[in-house]
């Protein structure tokens, strides 16, 4: 009925509206004076010049345009635009009509108006966001504000990025203090402090560089709120059992010409206190030579569980750290840094091991019980001077450790003590200096450092009786190690853009001075004159290289080349007092590598590589004289230096369609090198391993597959992901004086399933299965299969609170009680007033007490049992100073 | 051959040169709230409108500067006028008059899309009324487009049938557009001739043809897991197991507060 109503109401005001109005069809065609149509002129009729539209019309590509107007007046007034030309103006009949128009060119501009003057950026311009605008009611350090700011992304290690590239730079009030350990100020500066975060977009912190280099990385500058500040955080944790601590306080100080930041941290909760001193900043200097810590000698460590160390490790950590600046002059800045770490760690476990020969199989089983002590002072004292015309940055940096070790071994028959002294102290000047010359820039490197190692392992009682004692058990063996190197690397450079093509030629040298002393001791002073149980090598390496690198992107992006050259002549030279005998080895290397990239089609890409490169000997593998490494290994390499020469292939697929959310990706890659020593491994009872160089071709190769995918499914909000992994390879051993290839195959499968199930609930899956088999020429003596799965709930009751509850099981086909399981629980809770987080977590709940774990290598497998730490509670409570 | 190859070098040269240039610039300023239950939420951004007789392109200022930067030869010894913005929109519209039709164009993430429409989107309806914007006489039009009502001020007295985002077809450049919600308000700033025109670099061959639905839901797929999306382009990153949540949690906090698009149906 009522659609009768409806339809018989329309039909009505139709037949009113065709008597209210005739309607006319005014069409037409426009034209230039040349007689070209015009398309997208705009036509209109009004009832006069000055009163509204009535109808309009947009000219087609013919020309065409076609116009009903509903009116009785009878004339009306006709107006027709074009860019360029004068408005056709024409009064004209209402009636159907069809119109010819013809527009004559016009220099009359367009009106042209500016509300007010805006204001433009400038390159390098800085965005400026008031902390206040964004602070939110639970933020309480400069992190938490930070993270709200768009564009900016802190990621969970603390590293900062804005649009997707991490930021090169973080400035307090415009200084530099803590280069990359930024982390530090940014997650204990109070937010109240702080007036305004800046945004330095494509910053270049050279200044010498700002109208060369073009950066795309933006920088961060915190502007405080007074000229001086005092700031900072503390966190205070309890928890049981046995009683657990948690400390932390981190003070600060920032004027215009001097800032500090010190932390004081301590633990014994398993907790990584080195989290916030993790450095981001981005190195420009080689990093060929370091003063990074080696370790000549060890005692027999147990294998860590893996996952969270918070379970496991049983510590009791002292961190100190302070980062001072102060400005000397105008652009030029002094600044320290300098922290010392001591630890006192435990580890108790058990491992049985089996080694394969070709001939044998041998079993040894330990109780191992280590206690380590560490003690490590780190410090830094950098001058920088970025003046307009040139840049000069000198870093000194040292190293100090002075680490020690205990353990014992438990085995069935008899109990072993090894002590382990291994101190090492290192010192680098690192120098960098730019300088514009003409409009060129040439940039100077200079690196320079001194390591030295003073290490001593004691064993009681003795073992290898058979080499040092005729086979007669003995009471003790040193071992004393001596090893000192000094390096210089300086290199001078300069980067052209030719075009498409970008070169940066660099050209260098380096020296390397190495000198390895050792010596072995029985029975407390007994030293071992045989010649086979002594070094005094001096191993000496130079190098000038030429390195060149071309780099290629097509102006559509589908290509990308890139093609490295390097070319260097190496010389080294070895020198042993105690044998009497030298070696040499001179050899000019090329080592070009090649990387091409092709985007087939929107979504499908394609990549591939080849390169050719050498390893020669270190020192490390150069000693003649025998060397006890640890309580069952005798190690020496009484052979040439080593040279090795290895060939890389690699080819991938990636297709990622972003419209059905799905990802793929496979790769190939196979690498094969030549090498003229071959390593041979004496094993004898009680797993006493001498392990010998022998003068050898043999090789080694590897084929490794990879493939992947991950797929979003929108409905469930769930993705799903899943990879794969085969490694295949080959290389020859001697083992207990027989030749042997052994063979390697591992495969790995990962699956993980994440679901956000609703607003307040999280949930993820994610299981790991892997097998590894090990043989000789295709008899394999051992598979193991390692199983792992890991389920995590999240909740979010309320905003201000967050619950996590996680399952883990690990398991391995080889040990008999090998099922691992643990389950562990999060709290955390924000309070409004006074602003606090409160944390609260269970870890280990089941209790378990122990970690099984297996796995093998080339020839041998293990089963370890690690002690955990036990259930335990812990209550965190973190609050600003 | 050779010549035949050289004579169609130089016809593609001439094609390029002959590609003419956008001679008008208009510019908005753009207020949209950004979540719809929420008035404080209101942002403002500069759009950038070029015009020329046949075809015009439309952005928001950031995303306009970018453009003109990668495509400079040498970007590194020359400066610009303006500077990178930020932007909540990162695409580009391009309307072609000639052939009625309207692409937009936008890289999401690293994924380069594009859709094509019919250039006429609403039926526009003429109202008496007039008033003055800067100037420029302008009359009212309302129109209703992908789920909102507008009303229109446009001015016939600069003869482009265009306007701000996909508005268009008006006889006359649009001054001044919003849904009567004012949740979307775009309102002229200037309008100007170019001195130094600006070419067209019209090249979307690399971009990928799609549905709207479907660039639509790669966005928001992209807005709603930023991380997750560049891990699935095998972007790594050193996750701390614990704070992962975390800081998922806060990314989807933020895109549930994006919740009010300008086209609420397609």
């Amino acid at each position: 009925m009522d659609h009768f109503r409806q339809i018989f109401l329309f039909l009505i005001s139709i037949f009113i509206i065709s008597i209210g109005y005739s309607q006319n069809e005014i069409s037409g065609q426009v034209f230039d004076d040349q007689d070209q149509k015009l398309n997208g002129a705009t036509v209109m009729v009004s009832k006069d010049s000055v009163s509204p539209i009535l109808a309009y019309g947009i000219s087609d590509a013919n020309g065409k345009f076609k116009m009903a107007v509903k009116n009785e007046s009878n004339s009306l007034f006709l107006k027709v635009s074009y860019i360029g030309f004068g408005t056709f103006k024409k009064t004209i009949q209402n009636k159907t009509q069809a119109l010819k128009v013809k527009l004559s060119p016009s220099s009359e501009s367009l009106k042209e108006v500016l509300v007010k003057s805006e204001i433009l950026r400038q390159r390098g311009d800085t965005l400026s966001f008031s902390v206040a605008a964004f602070k939110g009611k639970n933020d309480r350090v400069i992190a938490d504000v930070l993270k709200k700011i768009p564009g900016i992304d802190i990621r969970p290690n603390g590293q900062i990025f804005y649009r997707d590239e991490p930021i090169q730079k973080y400035y307090i009030e415009g200084l530099d203090l803590l280069e990359g350990r930024y982390n530090l100020a940014n997650n204990n500066l109070s937010a109240e402090a702080v007036s305004k975060v800046e945004i330095l977009e494509n910053h270049q912190p050279v200044k010498v560089l700002d109208s060369l280099e073009f950066s795309e990385r933006a920088s961060i500058n915190i502007k405080l709120k007074k000229d001086i500040t005092y700031s900072g955080t503390a966190i205070a944790g309890i928890g049981a059992a046995p009683l657990l601590w948690q400390a932390k306080v981190t003070p600060m100080i920032f004027t215009k010409k001097q800032q500090a930041i010190v932390t004081y941290q301590s633990n014994n909760t398993g907790s990584d206190v080195s989290r916030e001193i993790l450095d981001f900043s981005i190195n420009f200097l080689g990093d060929q030579f370091t003063i990074d810590k080696t370790d000549w000698l060890s005692i027999q460590n147990i294998s860590e569980p893996p996952f969270s160390q918070e379970r496991w490790l049983d510590n009791n950590v002292h961190l100190g750290s302070a980062n001072i600046l102060q400005r000397i002059k105008e652009n030029i800045d002094l600044k320290l840094n300098i922290s010392y770490l001591n630890d006192y760690q435990q580890q108790d476990g058990s491992t049985q091991t089996r080694y394969f020969t070709p001939t044998d199989t041998i079993d040894v089983i330990e109780n191992t019980n280590n206690d380590l002590y560490v003690s490590t002072l780190q410090g830094k004292l950098t001058l920088e001077n970025n003046a307009d015309k040139n840049y000069l940055k000198n870093q000194l940096e040292f190293n100090g450790f002075w680490n020690a070790a205990r353990g014992v071994i438990d085995r069935p028959d008899i109990k072993i003590k090894q002590q382990l002294d291994n101190p090492f102290f290192g010192i680098k000047n690192d120098l960098r200096l730019l300088r514009t010359l003409g409009k060129q820039l040439i940039t100077f490197n200079s690196n320079t450092g001194f390591t030295e190692n003073n290490q001593d392992l004691m064993v009681q009682p003795g073992q290898f009786e058979a080499i040092f004692n005729d086979g007669d058990p003995y009471n003790e063996i040193q071992q004393l190690v001596s090893a000192r190197k000094i390096y210089t690397d300086n290199s001078a450079g300069f980067t052209k853009a030719l075009g498409k093509f970008t070169i940066s030629p660099k050209f260098g040298f380096s020296f390397q001075h190495q000198q390895l002393d050792s010596d072995v001791f029985l029975n407390e002073d007994d030293e071992v004159l045989d010649v086979n149980f002594k070094n005094r090598t001096k191993f000496v390496q130079s190098s000038v290289y030429f390195k060149n690198a071309f780099r290629f992107e097509s102006k559509d992006e589908t290509w990308n080349l890139r093609l490295r050259t390097p070319l260097e002549f190496k010389s080294f030279h070895l020198e042993d007092d105690n044998f009497e005998d030298s070696r040499n080895l001179d050899r000019l290397v090329f080592e070009p590598n090649f990387y091409v990239k092709k985007k087939i089609s929107a979504f499908l890409e394609a990549n591939a590589s080849a390169g050719l490169s050498y390893n020669f000997g270190e020192i490390q593998q150069l000693y003649y004289g025998f060397l006890l490494k640890g309580y069952r290994n005798l190690n020496r390499y009484n052979a040439p230096i080593s040279e090795e020469k290895k060939q890389n292939y690699s080819g991938g697929l990636r297709y990622r369609n972003p419209l059905k959310q799905l990802f793929l990706n496979a790769s190939y890659s196979y690498a094969y090198s030549e090498n003229n020593l071959l390593y041979s491994s004496n094993i004898g009872e009680n797993g006493l391993t001498i392990l010998e160089a022998v003068a050898r071709n043999n090789s080694f190769d590897n084929h490794s597959f990879k493939a992947g995918g991950s797929k979003y499914l929108r409905k469930l909000k769930t993705s799903l992901k899943l990879n794969a992994s085969y490694n295949l390879s080959k290389r020859q051993q001697l083992l207990n004086n027989t030749l042997a290839e052994v063979t390697t195959q591992s495969f790995n499968l990962r699956g993980s399933v994440e679901a956000d199930i609703s607003s307040w609930l999280i949930a993820n899956y994610s299981g790991n299965f892997s097998t590894y088999t090990s043989g000789f020429e295709g008899s394999d003596f051992q598979k193991i299969e390692n199983h792992q799965h890991i389920i995590e709930l999240y909740f979010y009751p309320k905003d201000n609170q967050y619950l996590s509850l996680s399952g883990e099981y690990y398991g391995n086909s080889l040990s008999e009680n090998g099922d691992n399981y643990f389950v562990n629980l999060g709290y955390q809770f924000t309070f409004e007033k006074p602003k606090m987080d409160l944390n609260l977590s269970w870890r280990n709940i089941l209790n378990t007490d122990t970690f099984i774990n297996a796995y093998n290598n080339q020839y041998y497998y293990v089963q370890s049992s690690y002690q955990l730490r036990p259930s335990q509670v812990l209550a965190t409570l973190k609050f600003s100073l | 051959m050779r010549s035949l190859i050289i004579v169609a070098l130089l016809l593609s040269l001439g094609n390029l040169q002959a590609q003419d240039q956008y001679s008008y610039k208009a510019t908005y300023q753009l207020e949209f709230q950004e979540d719809s239950t929420d008035e404080n939420s209101i942002k403002s951004e500069t759009g950038v409108l070029y015009l020329s007789e046949e075809q015009s392109r439309y952005s928001s200022l950031g995303k306009a500067v970018k453009d003109s930067l990668e495509n400079m030869t040498n970007p590194v010894n020359m400066r610009m006028d303006e500077y990178n913005q930020m932007t909540d929109f990162k695409y580009t519209i391009y309307k072609d008059y000639q052939d009625n039709e309207l692409i937009l164009a936008e890289k999401v993430f690293q994924y380069e899309l594009k859709y094509k429409q019919d250039l006429k989107q609403i039926d526009w309806e003429i109202q008496p009324e007039n008033k003055e914007i800067l100037g420029f006489s302008v009359q009212k039009a309302t129109g209703n487009f992908a789920g909102r009502n507008y009303i229109a001020w446009f001015a016939p007295e600069l003869p482009f049938s265009d306007g701000p985002y996909k508005f268009s077809g008006l006889p006359g450049l649009i001054l001044e557009i919003s849904d009567l919600k004012n949740h979307y308000h775009f309102s002229l700033t200037a309008f100007e001739e170019l001195a130094n025109p600006v070419d067209k670099l019209l090249n979307l061959d690399n971009y990928k043809t799609i549905s709207q639905q479907e660039l639509d839901q790669v966005r928001d797929d992209y807005d709603r897991d930023p991380i997750g999306t560049m891990q699935k382009a095998g972007i790594k990153f050193g996750w701390s197991e614990e704070d992962e949540a975390k800081t998922r949690k806060e990314l989807s906090e933020k895109y549930k507060r994006r919740n009010n698009p300008i086209e609420l149906q397609p």
